[in-house]
């Protein structure tokens, strides 16, 4: 067994260490396994299998009258729903991020190692939202704008379309952190869902109170970003801001959270 | 990677304590009491004690995966909390119970811990990846799910993972627990070929795994460390040195003149049969080892049928130790 001078070192230092590998087996993870297909084919069949309905089929059946807002109306249901189908598939999927490799004892292998802890979550973020946000937002938002234009006969605009999904996406990552931040809290699933549910269901309960007595409160909350998305397609000014500055803030504070309560954890 | 440093101390801890649950008096568990064990370079050293002694707690506090909250410890000359990262790049481990991506093959289990330490070429890390396979005798299942493992075969698993990087301290946490006959002579066997590569620093409850394969033993109970030193003289151990003779014939004569001798402090016999069995304590090996045996053989109508000092075993040893420690 003698040294072998051949290999070259890895060269990560501080919080660095063992992300490129970390991150590197949580793309396999989507990429390598029938993950990426099974939540792309999903979502294609819930989000654009039901525009392809309203686009192609129904007009077979019933006369459509001409309508110039009925790329901005459906866009509006369209983009409603897959934050909805967004979020979901964020929280199932990534629920056993942290708690399941906590549980079956991997964790602690792979932190006996060279990995930092902070290395570990940032990879697990990092890894999951490039997953989650190429199947569940942007591989579907090419799949409509696809169908819009050939429905259209010309190619929609793209910088509004783009800078909505840019707005789906910080609402995934929303998300997203909250989940993992979760997984360091806890070692169960079953208050990390509860909790992320309470929070997905929550705001519209607060916006519809907020909505008259306190509209700074309603629309800073990060649920309003699909809504936000509605103006960005129509490419019309923003009624506010406070929404993407707190979802962004919201998002890094949960990181930063989560990491430092990993760090905290005994394996 | 085995750039060694000139101090030939690989694990120091000074005064190393753990309490979960601190300042919570119900909860409070003292896992680790002021420990202070010293492991030299080159040695195979056994960590030994009953199950709930504190050795993978040790080993943990060692890696960084619990936080002390007492003491400290330097692990190749890195503090083990501040340099903890800097000491997993020197070092190899294999926990207790190996867990590890059920999906993923042995050779992409290895392949994945290879690189956390090295980047390339892609070629020299399929060879050493080929090479720990070989090593503990994975090869022929090395593209197989780790799912269908037996625990043998995750143990072997597990050392391989833990030496892939050559680390100049491989730390192994019961490397023969929970396997067959067989299983455990294959790990010793594997243990024994990386000692002229390695230290080796396991703990183990198997106290005839131990006698096999090191040469420096610390026992541990509930928490503390009872006795550290190395193996020959543990088994040493006793303050006088204890002579087993067999007789047969009338032994009253030659009793009372070893009985006289200034060299002994105490002679106990049992009589089975027709046979006489004496334990002789002296307190001089040298002088015993000239004259017990001609003392006995002046006597004509006596004949010796065995002759020898005791040899203890490190169960003795560790009964001893640890029954010294709850006595008080």
């Amino acid at each position: 067994m003698a040294e072998n001078v051949q290999l070259q070192l890895v060269d990560e230092h501080g919080w660095r260490c063992g992300f490129a590998n970390v991150l590197r087996l949580e793309n396999q993870r989507w990429w390598a396994t029938k993950r990426w297909w099974v939540q792309s084919l999903i979502m294609t069949i819930l989000l654009n299998g039901m525009l392809a309905y309203g686009i192609w089929i129904v007009p077979l059946f019933e006369p459509v009258e001409p309508n110039p807002e009925f790329v901005s109306g459906t866009l509006d249901v369209i983009l409603i729903w897959m934050s909805i189908l967004s979020v979901f598939s964020t929280i199932f999927i990534t629920q056993s991020a942290i708690i399941g490799e906590k549980q079956s004892g991997v964790v602690a292998w792979i932190l006996s190692g060279p990995v930092s802890r902070s290395a570990f979550i940032i990879a697990e973020f990092i890894g999951n939202a490039i997953g989650l946000l190429s199947t569940t937002v942007f591989l579907q938002g090419m799949f409509i704008y696809l169908q819009f234009s050939m429905s259209e006969g010309y190619f929609l605009p793209i910088v509004p379309i783009l800078a909505a999904l840019l707005l789906q996406s910080l609402y995934l990552l929303f998300y997203l952190s909250l989940v993992i931040m979760l997984g360091t809290f806890f070692s169960s699933r079953v208050p990390l869902l509860a909790i992320s549910f309470a929070i997905l269901i929550g705001q519209p309960f607060i916006d519809n109170f907020a909505e008259e007595s306190a509209p700074w409160l309603s629309w800073a909350l990060p649920a309003k970003l699909p809504e936000l998305a509605r103006f960005a397609h129509r490419w019309q000014t923003l009624p506010s801001h406070s929404s993407i500055i707190l979802a962004l803030a919201l998002t890094l504070g949960f990181l930063v959270l989560a990491i430092w309560r990993f760090k905290r954890d005994e394996f | 990677m085995r750039n060694s440093s000139s101090d030939s101390m690989v694990i120091n801890t000074r005064e190393l304590s753990k309490t979960y649950n601190p300042g919570k008096a119900s909860q409070e568990v003292i896992a680790i009491r002021s420990l202070n064990l010293q492991v030299h370079r080159n040695s195979i050293f056994g960590f030994i004690g009953p199950n709930g002694a504190g050795k993978t707690t040790t080993i943990k506090l060692l890696l960084g995966l619990v936080h002390p909250t007492g003491g400290s410890a330097t692990i190749l000359g890195c503090d083990s909390v501040r340099e903890s990262i800097d000491i997993r790049k020197r070092i190899g481990y294999l926990p207790q119970d190996p867990r590890f991506y059920e999906y993923m093959t042995a050779r992409e289990t290895l392949r994945f811990k290879a690189r956390f330490f090295y980047v390339g070429p892609k070629a020299e890390i399929e060879n050493r990846v080929q090479e720990m396979l070989e090593m503990v005798g994975l090869v022929d299942k090395a593209d197989r799910p780790i799912k269908g493992f037996s625990g043998g075969e995750r143990q072997r698993l597990g050392i391989a993972q833990a030496q892939i990087n050559y680390p100049e301290l491989l730390i192994l946490d019961e490397p023969a627990a929970g396997l067959d006959p067989l299983g455990r002579r294959g790990v010793l066997e594997v243990m024994k070929r990386l000692r002229q590569h390695t230290t080796i620093f396991y703990s183990t409850h198997i106290l005839d795994d131990v006698q096999q394969v090191s040469d420096t033993v610390a026992i541990m109970h509930h928490g503390e460390l009872l006795a550290q030193a190395p193996l020959n003289q543990l088994l040493a151990g006793k303050k006088h040195k204890v002579y087993l003779l067999t007789l047969t014939g009338d032994t009253s004569a030659a009793r009372s003149r070893i009985e006289n001798e200034k060299w002994v402090s105490v002679v106990r016999s049992t009589t089975d049969a027709d046979q006489t069995r004496w334990e002789v304590e002296v307190t001089n090996a040298d002088v015993a080892e000239d004259q017990l045996l001609r003392l006995v053989l002046d006597d004509k109508g006596l004949r010796v049928i065995e002759f020898g000092s005791k040899k203890y075993k490190l169960e003795d040893i560790f009964i001893d130790t640890v029954a010294k420690n709850q006595n008080g």
